[in-house]
């Protein structure tokens, strides 16, 4: 009986593994309001950034992007789409509206929109990484 | 099998839990006397990122965005409370519009009660304004963009911008003389090295280096200073709190200007006081089926950009991408509608939020 659970167990882990060598994974931040916008391109190449105020191009560690898809794979990408913001301060321009595109292996998931410096808590902690990174 | 009992429960708790919200929210409808009013989309905005609020995106599951709308109750019950009623008159009042349509349904009747239905107020509207400035030195903000602006509202609001002419057939029924005219009453002029001012309100408080409002009950207070953070301008709907109403310009977007490029042509002042006269975004903040409360605008999922051609087509329909409550460039948005016009008129009325301007 023992063995038929470490046999599942491992074949679990196996599973898990291969999926996160396997899967193509690219992000997509954008935040955008009228007369000023902001995006976010990340992949296992790095990370492009473009701001009303700021260009810029970096690469990333392969630890920092096992990081980042380990982020990508703890978010229900099929949920992402019915994500409520915490706040609405878009709704009268004093936020910009923010959105985040994940593809996955050619499917794409594109959240709801929120006020950008303030997401859902379920996508915020690998927005913020991003953000960190990019800084 | 254990696995399907552990659904079964999951499923009886968020049934359950659906129901408690429903619960309550029903418990807030009953502070209100009028029963036949829908309110089930309405949602509340926040004023600080504190607190927490609903989209109210109907595509959610009811259940989830009602427990947001429950949390927002809770933690600032006077906003939501406010905010709720301000839309229940409103919409009491477009509802008896629409139902006294042969045009004021007979005489005076004022006093006694059992009359004719509210409708939103009809005559003309006067604001005064109060320009609250915040620059690095005396007279960076013109004499100029002050009678710019000033008279860009007055075009927008009067229906007299050249530009609405163009309208499609389809639009240009609906165009709205919103018959509001501004006139400055007093400026305000502080010196202030700080470079950006943010959307934290800090711009209307003296104690952080503003401009403290004056009397919000009377008064249209527009802040002009540096906000930054790629924001051109934002306001505050009508409900919140009276010493930070009114609405925030970028020095750059404050009248006409060249610095503004696109946006160098006053209506960012245009849509902000839309919003500060409670109209919302033209795409309702959301997927198709939210609406901006609005029953004459074609519904959106998305805000327009730059200048469109039309027919730009979402949701399947053209949207009304001219319109002054879409995020296009100044020189592309040239008209509010008849349903518009009656949602901002509702402020004005007996019981409306904005009825002090008019009494």
């Amino acid at each position: 009986m023992q063995s038929i659970y470490i046999f599942l167990f491992s074949g679990f882990m196996l599973a898990n593994c291969s999926a996160q060598i396997k899967d193509s994974i690219s992000i997509e931040y954008k935040a955008v309001t009228r007369g000023s916008q902001i995006s976010l391109l990340a992949n296992s190449e790095g990370i492009i950034y473009k701001s009303y105020d700021k260009n810029l191009e970096l690469k990333i560690s392969e630890d920092q992007w096992n990081e980042i898809k380990d982020l990508v794979f703890s978010i229900d990408l099929d949920a992402m789409k019915n994500l409520i913001p915490p706040s609405t301060e878009s709704h009268t321009d004093r936020a910009m509206i923010g959105s985040l595109l994940i593809n996955k292996n050619g499917q794409i998931y594109e959240s709801s929109t929120f006020d950008h410096g303030n997401p859902p808590s379920e996508i915020k902690e690998l927005i913020d990484t991003l953000f960190e990174l990019a800084d | 099998m254990k696995k399907i009992h552990y659904l079964l429960l999951l499923f009886i708790a968020v049934v359950v839990s659906c129901e408690n919200v429903e619960e309550n929210v029903s418990e807030t409808e009953n502070l209100t006397t009028v029963q036949e009013i829908d309110m089930s989309d309405f949602y509340v905005e926040t004023e600080s990122t504190d607190d927490f609020s609903s989209r109210g995106n109907s595509e959610v599951h009811k259940c989830e965005s009602m427990s947001v709308l429950n949390r927002q109750l809770k933690e600032n019950p006077s906003l939501y409370n406010k905010m709720y009623n301000i839309e229940l008159h409103t919409r009491h009042l477009i509802a008896g519009k629409k139902g006294g349509n042969g045009g004021g349904n007979g005489g005076g009747g004022n006093g006694g009660g059992g009359g004719s239905d509210p409708t939103p107020y009809t005559a003309a509207v006067t604001i005064p304004v109060i320009i609250n400035i915040l620059e690095d030195n005396a007279g960076d903000v013109t004499q100029a963009q002050i009678n710019t602006q000033i008279a860009i509202l007055n075009e927008d609001y009067n229906n007299n911008n050249p530009n609405t002419g163009g309208a499609p057939s389809e639009f240009a029924g609906l165009v709205a003389d919103v018959n509001v005219t501004f006139t400055v009453a007093t400026i305000n002029r502080k010196i202030s090295t700080r470079a950006t001012w943010g959307t934290s309100n800090a711009m209307k408080d003296s104690g952080q280096g503003g401009i403290d409002a004056t009397d919000t009950s009377t008064y249209l207070n527009i802040w002009v200073c540096n906000i930054g953070g790629g924001i051109l301008g934002y306001a505050q709907f009508p409900g919140g709190a009276a010493s930070t109403d009114g609405v925030v310009i970028g020095n750059d977007y404050f009248g006409e200007t060249t610095a503004g490029g696109v946006y160098g042509d006053g209506r960012t002042a245009t849509h902000e006081v839309g919003h500060w006269l409670n109209l919302r975004h033209i795409w309702g903040d959301g997927r198709c089926r939210q609406d901006d409360f609005v029953a004459d605008t074609p519904s959106s999922d998305r805000a327009n950009y730059s200048c469109p051609t039309y027919p730009t087509v979402h949701c399947r329909t053209n949207d009304m991408t001219m319109n002054y409550m879409d995020y296009v460039y100044d020189d592309c948005m040239y008209m509010f509608t008849a349903g518009q016009n009656d949602r901002m008129r509702t402020l004005f009325a007996a019981g409306g939020a904005r009825e002090s301007f008019v009494n």
